[in-house]
C-alpha cells in the first residue's frame, strides 16, 4: 500500500513538474499600454511574449541578459527587490507592471524593449553563481 | 534623530545576541487566518513591487494606512456603493510616504546605506512613516501614476522624449543628463542626493570623487522616481524637501488629499514594540492569537530578509549561515541580515510548526527568492520560529474606531 502511494505521489510530482505552467501568457499594464508576458523555465518567471520566437526559440536582449545576471553583494538597504538591483548592473531600466486586479511585479526593460521580471533575474544570478 | 535610528539598530542587534531558537508553542493556537481573505483588512490592498527603490518601509506603512482605512470608511461614503468604490479604488503612495517621512526627519543621508548609490530616503522607520502620513493625509497612487502617463504622453518624462527623437532610453546617466540638457532650455534635476556614507563599500571612492566633479551625481533609479525630473527644469539641487513641495504641487494636488484617520474622531497610532530573547515566546503566541483574525489590521515587523533565501541561496551567494539561522544576532545592519519591513498577515499551520504569511513588495512573484512553494500571490510564508528569532521590532496601528 505504502508502496503504491509512492508510485502516486511521484506520478504528480512528475506530472505536476512536467506540465508546470509555462508558456502561459500574462498581461501587465506598464504606462499606458498592456504589454504581455510569457512564463519561462518556471510558472513565476515572466519574458516579453516577443521574445519567443517563431522557431520557439529566445531571441532578445533580456534573455541574453539573464545569463549575465550577477548576485549582489550584499543586501540593500530599503529592503529594495533584489532581482531589480540586478537589473540596473546590467544596463536595464526597472519599469513596473500592473494587472488588472492592481497587483504589481517589476521588469527589466532593454534597449531592444523587450522585458524579464525581476524575479528571473534573481533566479538566473543564483543559478550563475552555482556554475561560477 | 540620527542617533536615534542607530541606537535603535544597536538595540535590536544587542538585544538578540545571545538569543536562542524559540521554543515551539502550542500549535493549538496556529489556526489558518490571513487577512487578505474576502472580509479581511487586507482584501482590497494589492501585492506590490517596490522595484529597486529600498522603500520597504514605506510601502509597509502605506499598506498598513489603506488597510485602516478600508476596514474605517466614513459612514456616509460606505453608504453609497460607488462612493465607496471610489473611496477603494484610491491607494496611498508609497513614494510620497517615503519622501515625505524622510524629508520631514531631515536625516537620511547617511543612515541604513549598504549600497553606493542608495537614494536619500531609503531605509526608514514604519510607524514614524504611518504617524507623518495620518499628519498630512495620504497621497494617491494612482493619481502619482497618471500623472506619469500623462507626462510620458505629452512627451515630458525623459524616457519619452529619448524615444520621440529616435534615442535609446537607456542611455547612461551621464549620457541621458547631456540629451536632457540638450532638450531643455535649462537641465532638469536629476537627482536626489546620493549616500556617500557607507565606508566600507569599496567604491565609495570613486563616487566621493565623482561628485566633488558634478556637485550632484545623477541618480535616476526608476520609473517613479524618473518623473520628478519633470518638475524642475530649472533647479539642478532638488532636496527631498523640494522633491516633496514637488510632489505636493503637482500630482498630490490634483486630488483631494484622503486623510484616513484625518476623518477619524479618534485616529489610531502607530505603536512598536521590541522583540527580545525574552519575550520572544510571549509574542508568539499572542501573535498567533491575533493573526488568525483576518479583520484586524496587519501587524509591520522588521526582520532579516536573509531568512526568506533557501539554504542554497546563502551557499550560491556565498553568505555564511549563522548558527540556529539567527542572522539579526550578527547585527542588524549586517549586510548579510538584510533588514527589512514588511507587513505579517496570516498564518497556517504546517506540520508541526507554524507558518506565518508576510506582505513583501517584491511582486506577485516575490522577487524569485525562497522556495517558491512558499510565494503565494505575492505574500511570504514563513517559518513563524525563525522569523521572530530574526525579528528586531513588531508595530500595530490600532486605536478606537
Amino acid at each position: 500500500m505504502i508502496y503504491f502511494e509512492k508510485i502516486i505521489l511521484f506520478l504528480c510530482l512528475f506530472l505536476g513538474v512536467s506540465f508546470a505552467d509555462t508558456g502561459s501568457t500574462y498581461r501587465y499594464k506598464i504606462g499606458k499600454h498592456w504589454q504581455e508576458f510569457i512564463s519561462f523555465e518556471r510558472p513565476d518567471l515572466l519574458i516579453s511574449a516577443g521574445c519567443k520566437k517563431a522557431d520557439a526559440e529566445f531571441n532578445c536582449l533580456s534573455y541574453s541578459a539573464l545569463t549575465k545576471a550577477k548576485v549582489m553583494k550584499s543586501w540593500p538597504a530599503g529592503g529594495a527587490n533584489p532581482g531589480a538591483l540586478i537589473c540596473k548592473n546590467l544596463q536595464g531600466s526597472i519599469v513596473r507592471g500592473k494587472n488588472e486586479r492592481r497587483e504589481e511585479n517589476s521588469f527589466c526593460k532593454f534597449s531592444d524593449k523587450s522585458m524579464v521580471s525581476s524575479a528571473a533575474l534573481y533566479v538566473f544570478a543564483l543559478k550563475n553563481a552555482k556554475h561560477e | 534623530m540620527r542617533i536615534r535610528v542607530f541606537l535603535l539598530m544597536a538595540i535590536c542587534a544587542s538585544g538578540l545576541h545571545h538569543s536562542e531558537a524559540l521554543a515551539s508553542s502550542s500549535l493549538d493556537n496556529c489556526t489558518y487566518g490571513r487577512m487578505d481573505d474576502p472580509g479581511g483588512s487586507m482584501a482590497e490592498v494589492p501585492v506590490l513591487d517596490q522595484g529597486d527603490v529600498g522603500l520597504c518601509y514605506a510601502y509597509a506603512a502605506a499598506q498598513m494606512m489603506d488597510a485602516w482605512r478600508f476596514t474605517h470608511i466614513p459612514k456616509n461614503i460606505a453608504a453609497d456603493p460607488k462612493r465607496k468604490q471610489e473611496y477603494l479604488s484610491r491607494h496611498t503612495s508609497a513614494l510620497r510616504a517615503g519622501v515625505g517621512y524622510a524629508a520631514n526627519q531631515n536625516f537620511r543621508e547617511c543612515e541604513n546605506s549598504s549600497t553606493r548609490d542608495s537614494l536619500p530616503f531609503e531605509g526608514g522607520l514604519v510607524c514614524e512613516t504611518l504617524e507623518n502620513i495620518k499628519a498630512s493625509g495620504s497621497c494617491s497612487a494612482e493619481s502619482v501614476e497618471a500623472f506619469v502617463d500623462d507626462a510620458i504622453q505629452r512627451q515630458l518624462y525623459p524616457d519619452a522624449i529619448f524615444e520621440s527623437i529616435g534615442e535609446s532610453d537607456f542611455l547612461s546617466d551621464s549620457s541621458r543628463r547631456q540629451k536632457l540638457s540638450s532638450v531643455f532650455p535649462r537641465p532638469p534635476t536629476w537627482n536626489l542626493r546620493v549616500q556617500l556614507c557607507n565606508m566600507n563599500n569599496e567604491q565609495v571612492g570613486d563616487q566621493e570623487e565623482h561628485c566633488a566633479k558634478s556637485g550632484n551625481i545623477i541618480n535616476s533609479k526608476s520609473l517613479m522616481l524618473d518623473f520628478v525630473n519633470v518638475f524642475d527644469k530649472t533647479d539642478l539641487s532638488l532636496g527631498l524637501g523640494e522633491f516633496k513641495q514637488k510632489l505636493d504641487e503637482g500630482p498630490c494636488k490634483s486630488v483631494e488629499k484622503f486623510g484616513g484617520p484625518l476623518e477619524s474622531s479618534s485616529p489610531p497610532e502607530c505603536k512598536e514594540r521590541y522583540v527580545t530573547p525574552k519575550n520572544k515566546i510571549a509574542f508568539k503566541e499572542k501573535l498567533e492569537k491575533y493573526l488568525r483574525v483576518k479583520e484586524n489590521q496587519p501587524l509591520q515587523i522588521n526582520f532579516c530578509s536573509a531568512i526568506l533565501s533557501t539554504e542554497e541561496e546563502h551557499r550560491q551567494k556565498n553568505e555564511p549561515i549563522p548558527p540556529n539561522n539567527i542572522w539579526i544576532s550578527q547585527s542588524s545592519m549586517d549586510k548579510n541580515c538584510g533588514y527589512h519591513a514588511v507587513l505579517l498577515i496570516g498564518q497556517k499551520r504546517v506540520g508541526n510548526s507554524c507558518k506565518f504569511l508576510i506582505r513583501n513588495s517584491w511582486g506577485l512573484d516575490c522577487g524569485g527568492a525562497g522556495d517558491p512553494s512558499n510565494c503565494d500571490h505575492g505574500d511570504m510564508w514563513v517559518d513563524a520560529d525563525t522569523l521572530l528569532n530574526n525579528t528586531g521590532s513588531i508595530g500595530q496601528y490600532s486605536g478606537s474606531k
